[in-house]
């Protein structure tokens, strides 16, 4: 899909390229101005170093004979890492860009802000646009952090008299002190990290890019920078925000747009955002797990039939998870539950031969806090037999969890079974089961943390009184 | 009311209007005129910060390689028969000038390329004007070359007791300019294709040496066929010579074939400038730095 609008164009801006419309002034002031529009936006890329090369040459030629960027079916060993993207945003909003690694987020944001193009669709942006992206880039060793300081904010589109006039406040900011005026070489990374963040997070941009860079610096500086951001924000201020931390979130974005294998899969509310991204966290926790699992499998690639060219038989594990879901109260198979929810997992078993006194234990797994719960069917005395699926087929069991206290996010299953004897694992398999907690007619049980504690307030003033 | 700018990102060329493109090229660059002062002043202060020669290695080497042909000559290792004979003075003109000049030129060719490597992160990171990188890195030549005239014309005002001095000796820095510019815009069209394959920067590393011994540097001009093709086949030589007659006050052998170049750089130059933005996100994009 080619967009009828010239590329890369832009008027009255001061550091990218601008396109021929008008700017409408009126629209401007509305809360309905829309900052960016991104609609049906794909790219490529291409699996294989050389042949990308070539490639290159040929989309130059395209370039110079007046065809524009590449768009047509995908060549060999492309794929396309943006998927048919589309969304828009409002003046003021504050949206977290949620994904796995690879999901596509990051060459969003590279194609928003001018660096990279797109191969199919177009990104419209109103309004001056800044990117915190790698912190300091631009700084030179040898130069003081003074000089840097005015050497960098120049790249990003400030002139001179604008770094003098707020120096004191980057200077404060980025805790520096007497060091501004030694070299950068003899600065920590942690010092590296907050003169660029000072520096670059002092521009008063419409839309500002953030990826990844909050993720940097010790806890306090961390939280400094989410107080900075949060205040940009509250003033109007545009933002996208790539990161991993989803705690964070929260605090200053309302909408999140969740990415997975280039195309988005959820666009809305912040925590039903994250609920849908840590759900799928887990899913891709567990095929990493299983990756891992047949790579040890076979630890040696020589023997391998792809290399020996012999046939071997497929070995099957004696015990395997068929396997997993959550059900409702009412035994109905359902992903999505509110915090004081009962939930229960079923577990479908196949065995390849009878056995007695087995044992499961059972993780419940936060995608972004880590293992929140196990249970031990021992421990309950829950003991039981696996029948052969030849003789029994698939063996079911049910786990009941009363009033489960999760709050919103993502959450997943890590599911071992054992033998009778304390060493005989037999199974052990991760994220499965995979469900999310929202709580989306009570606003007031999405709290931060994992859990609500069951508890209760009293006033002991009240009872010295009486 | 301030009003508000608009971006549009899309796969259409920008091509189809070349001559809005050129403008907007020139505008953006305009508009962040001081990013170029002061990415200059940064490369200018750090290139020697860390040396202990300093800014003596912006003419140290061309003094050092015209010494080493001037000595082969003064001790008649290598004679120039075509010519007749030259007398010392006059060779040592002939070749510390050729020397100087040549060094710009090759400043100014591998200028762009390098400039695009050292400068590949941050373009992959930040928005700013592409070409300023290359003005940038043109500046640098001509502040280099700047300070070796400093060295070299006082130099030759004492060799040849200012008797060369004409009113074509005001065109020396012209048309000097322009033996840079002619690198800078081969450089230029080389990065598209030096960013994606570095047989690129190879083959000008390999081929610098081939094309110096080529031009008329350390020998005579030639005039005879088949050896004057040097001068009409090589792109650095119709201007390098004309530089050095109207530095040493030489009656100009091919200023037409000069001027006649340098009227074609421009809308070359400009082609290049073209090729090197719409280029650029296609290199951020291949060559391995995003």
């Amino acid at each position: 899909m080619s967009h009828p609008h010239s590329t890369d164009e832009k008027k009255n801006g001061a550091s990218a390229p601008v396109e021929s419309v008008q700017p409408n002034e009126c629209e401007a002031e509305t809360d309905d101005f829309k900052v960016v529009e991104v609609e049906g936006v794909s790219k490529t890329y291409c699996r294989n170093l050389r042949r990308s090369l070539w490639y290159g040459v040929q989309d130059i030629f395209r370039e110079l004979t007046f065809q524009g960027s590449y768009s047509g079916s995908l060549r060999k060993e492309e794929f396309e890492a943006v998927q048919e993207v589309s969304f828009d945003m409002k003046r003021g909003e504050c949206v977290a860009l949620l994904g796995p690694n690879g999901a596509g987020k990051s060459s969003m944001l590279k194609m928003m802000n001018g660096i990279l193009r797109p191969n199919q669709g177009s990104i419209r942006i109103r309004g001056r646009v800044s990117a915190l992206i790698e912190l300091g880039t631009g700084f030179n060793p040898v130069l003081s952090g003074r000089e840097n300081v005015f050497i960098n904010s120049s790249i990003l589109g400030f002139s001179r008299e604008e770094t003098e006039e707020k120096f004191d406040e980057i200077l404060e900011f980025s805790e520096i002190g007497e060091f501004i005026d030694s070299p950068v070489q003899s600065y920590s990374s942690g010092m590296k990290v907050r003169l660029g963040f000072a520096v670059a997070s002092h521009l008063a941009p419409d839309l500002l890019l953030v990826d990844e860079v909050l993720a940097v610096g010790d806890l306090a500086f961390r939280l400094k920078c989410y107080d900075h951001l949060q205040k940009r924000v509250e003033s109007g201020m545009s933002v996208i925000v790539v990161s991993h931390i989803v705690a964070m979130m929260p605090r200053f974005c309302t909408r999140a747009i969740v990415f997975d294998k280039g195309r988005v899969t959820f666009d809305g509310d912040i925590m039903e955002g994250i609920a849908e991204y840590q759900k799928i966290l887990g899913i891709e926790k567990a095929k990493l797990k299983r990756i891992n699992e047949d790579d040890f499998s076979n630890p040696d690639p020589l023997s391998s039939p792809e290399t020996t060219g012999v046939e071997e038989p497929e070995i099957q594990p004696e015990v395997q998870v068929d396997h997993a879901k959550t059900l409702d109260q009412n035994g109905v198979e359902s992903d999505t539950f509110s915090t004081g929810d009962p939930i229960t997992l079923e577990i479908a078993i196949r065995s390849q031969r009878d056995l007695e006194q087995c044992k499961m234990v059972i993780s419940l797994d936060s995608a972004s806090f880590g293992i929140v719960s196990t249970m031990v069917s021992a421990r309950k005395e829950f003991l039981f037999p696996l029948g052969s699926v030849s003789r029994k087929g698939l063996n079911v069991f049910r786990l009941h969890l009363k009033k489960v206290p999760l709050v919103d996010g993502g959450y997943s299953f890590n599911i071992s079974i054992y033998g009778d004897g304390k060493l005989s694992l037999l199974e052990q398999r991760h994220a499965l089961g995979a469900f999310k907690i929202l709580n989306t007619n009570d606003r007031r049980k999405a709290l931060k943390g994992i859990l609500t504690i069951n508890h209760s307030w009293e006033n002991c003033n009240d009872r010295e009184e009486s | 009311m301030k009003p508000v700018p608009e971006t549009v990102y899309s796969p259409a060329s920008p091509l189809r209007d070349p001559i809005a493109l050129l403008r907007k090229i020139l505008r953006e660059n305009w508009e962040r005129r001081e990013l170029c002062s002061q990415l200059f002043w940064r490369n200018i202060k750090t290139q020697y910060r860390q040396t202990m020669l300093g800014i003596l290695w912006v003419f140290l080497p061309a003094i050092i390689s015209a010494l080493i042909w001037i000595f082969l000559h003064s001790f008649r290792v290598i004679r120039f028969s075509d010519a007749g004979e030259i007398s010392q003075t006059a060779y040592i003109l002939h070749v510390l000038t050729g020397m100087f000049l040549w060094q710009s030129f090759v400043e100014g060719y591998s200028a762009p390329i390098a400039a695009f490597q050292q400068n590949r992160n941050m373009m992959g990171k930040i928005n700013f004007p592409r070409e300023m990188i290359i003005l940038v890195a043109i500046c640098e030549v001509l502040f280099n070359a700047a300070v070796r005239c400093l060295i070299l014309i006082p130099f030759v005002l004492f060799l040849t007791s200012g008797e060369g001095i004409s009113a074509k000796t005001a065109l020396f820095p012209v048309v000097f300019s322009a033996l840079i510019f002619s690198g800078v815009t081969v450089g230029l069209l080389l990065v598209p294709l030096g960013a994606l394959y570095l047989d690129v920067g190879k083959v000008l590393t390999m081929i610098t040496p081939v094309w110096m011994i080529m031009t008329p540097i350390i020998y005579p001009t030639p005039t005879s066929f088949p050896a004057n093709l040097l001068v009409y086949c090589n792109l650095a030589s119709p201007t390098l010579i004309t530089a050095r007659d109207y530095l040493l006050g030489q009656a100009p052998q091919h200023e037409g074939i000069c001027w006649l170049y340098v009227t074609l750089l421009v809308p070359l130059f400009l082609l290049a400038v073209v090729l090197y933005r719409i280029s650029i996100p296609i290199l951020l994009e291949r060559s391995g730095n995003q």
